[in-house]
């Protein structure tokens, strides 16, 4: 039996309970240059390393969600060129009361994939609902400029959509 | 916006969406220990890249020895030297290159692992150092010789020449350093020093 260190056990545990939040933002970032398994290792591997010098400053959801979205911008950074996601991994349980339907909830999910990165990334922390602060904090962009760039982008999903219907 | 989206309707959908992929059910410490051993390997392998490039272009020495004798009127034993050099310093790097090429980190265990990329940087820093010292030796040789034969040659081409030399040297080394410490560092990530395997 392998006795787990105090960084490994760390590390399972993290990794389980923020398991989804990291798969969610991967999804949402792969694509035909960037599988969902690569980006989703790639984030464990830089949470791996970076989790000696993380000391507790910030929420640890406010790190996870740091590490994870740098790691994919990056990757399509290096990879300099950026493809919209391919959202074959993620799969959507209709509300119970079946008042949302599944095709617009795929519709807008489309949308969001075609956003550039820095938007993705903003929306993603919206409908994870994050406050602003924190999505100031993860971004490291002003709080202010979350909230004009967050209604430009809610903007910029309206009028897709409507392109899309015409 | 048009009425048709409704953002925060959808929010509330996220929050009921999974991701399903075969990934997410495999033990994350030992996939994410394979993924840091295969940046240490790649780390690894472009030092090795770099090495054998390294000994390509010693082997255009041997190439521009004759210029010494007729460029510089350098007596041939110099251009010789020189030449042999070239062909050593070629025929070390390609051995390194190939012994470095042939590690298999991902198959080792770490420890083992760490040991092999700190001989390798122990053997890339005695190397360097030997390949430096017999380089200045040389060059020392070929720029008293080429000024004793023509005392109105003006040392500052031969100092130019030397400076630039030794900032492409240092700026290789650095990277090449940085390489191996990227792999070294890696490995330094998966070993854990409390880590005991226990039936």
């Amino acid at each position: 039996m392998k006795v787990l260190t105090d960084k490994e056990k760390r590390f399972v545990d993290i990794t389980s309970e923020y398991k989804d939040v990291i798969a969610k933002v991967c999804a949402l970032y792969s694509g035909p240059g960037a599988p969902f398994d690569d980006l989703y290792q790639e984030v464990l591997a830089n949470l791996w390393q970076g989790l000696d010098s993380f000391r507790g400053e910030a929420k640890m959801s406010t790190w996870i969600y740091r590490a994870a979205i740098n790691t994919c911008i990056t990757w399509h950074r290096r990879n300099d060129r950026y493809n919209s996601a391919s959202l074959d991994s993620l799969t959507f349980e209709p509300d119970e009361s079946g008042d949302d339907s599944a095709e617009n909830y795929y519709t807008l999910l489309n949308l969001i994939s075609r956003l550039g990165p820095v938007d993705k990334a903003l929306i993603t922390l919206w409908l994870d609902e994050k406050p602003y602060e924190e999505i100031a904090l993860i971004t490291s962009i002003s709080t202010a400029n979350v909230a004009v760039r967050l209604h430009r982008i809610k903007s910029k999903l309206g009028k897709m959509a409507a392109d899309m219907e015409e | 916006m048009p009425e048709d989206i409704n953002l925060d309707k959808f929010r509330a959908a996220w929050q009921r969406t999974n991701v399903s992929s075969e990934t997410l059910s495999h033990d994350p410490l030992t996939m994410t220990q394979k993924v840091v051993t295969g940046r240490a390997h790649s780390s690894l392998q472009r030092l090795a890249r770099r090495v054998r490039i390294s000994s390509y272009v010693a082997m255009c020495m041997p190439v521009f020895a004759p210029l010494l004798v007729t460029v510089l009127d350098l007596p041939y034993w110099i251009a010789a030297v020189y030449a042999f050099f070239g062909i050593v310093l070629s025929a070390v790097n390609l051995v390194f290159a190939r012994n470095i090429e042939a590690v298999r980190l991902a198959q080792l265990p770490v420890v083992t692992a760490l040991s092999v990329v700190q001989n390798i940087r122990r053997r890339m820093i005695c190397q360097r150092a030997t390949s430096f010292v017999i380089a200045i030796t040389i060059i020392v040789l070929i720029v008293s010789t080429s000024m004793h034969l023509d005392p109105s040659l003006s040392g500052w081409e031969f100092a130019f020449g030397i400076v630039l030399g030794l900032l492409v040297a240092m700026k290789k080394f650095h990277r090449d350093w940085r390489l191996i410490s990227d792999t070294e560092n890696d490995l330094r990530y998966i070993l854990s020093p409390k880590q005991q395997d226990v039936e």
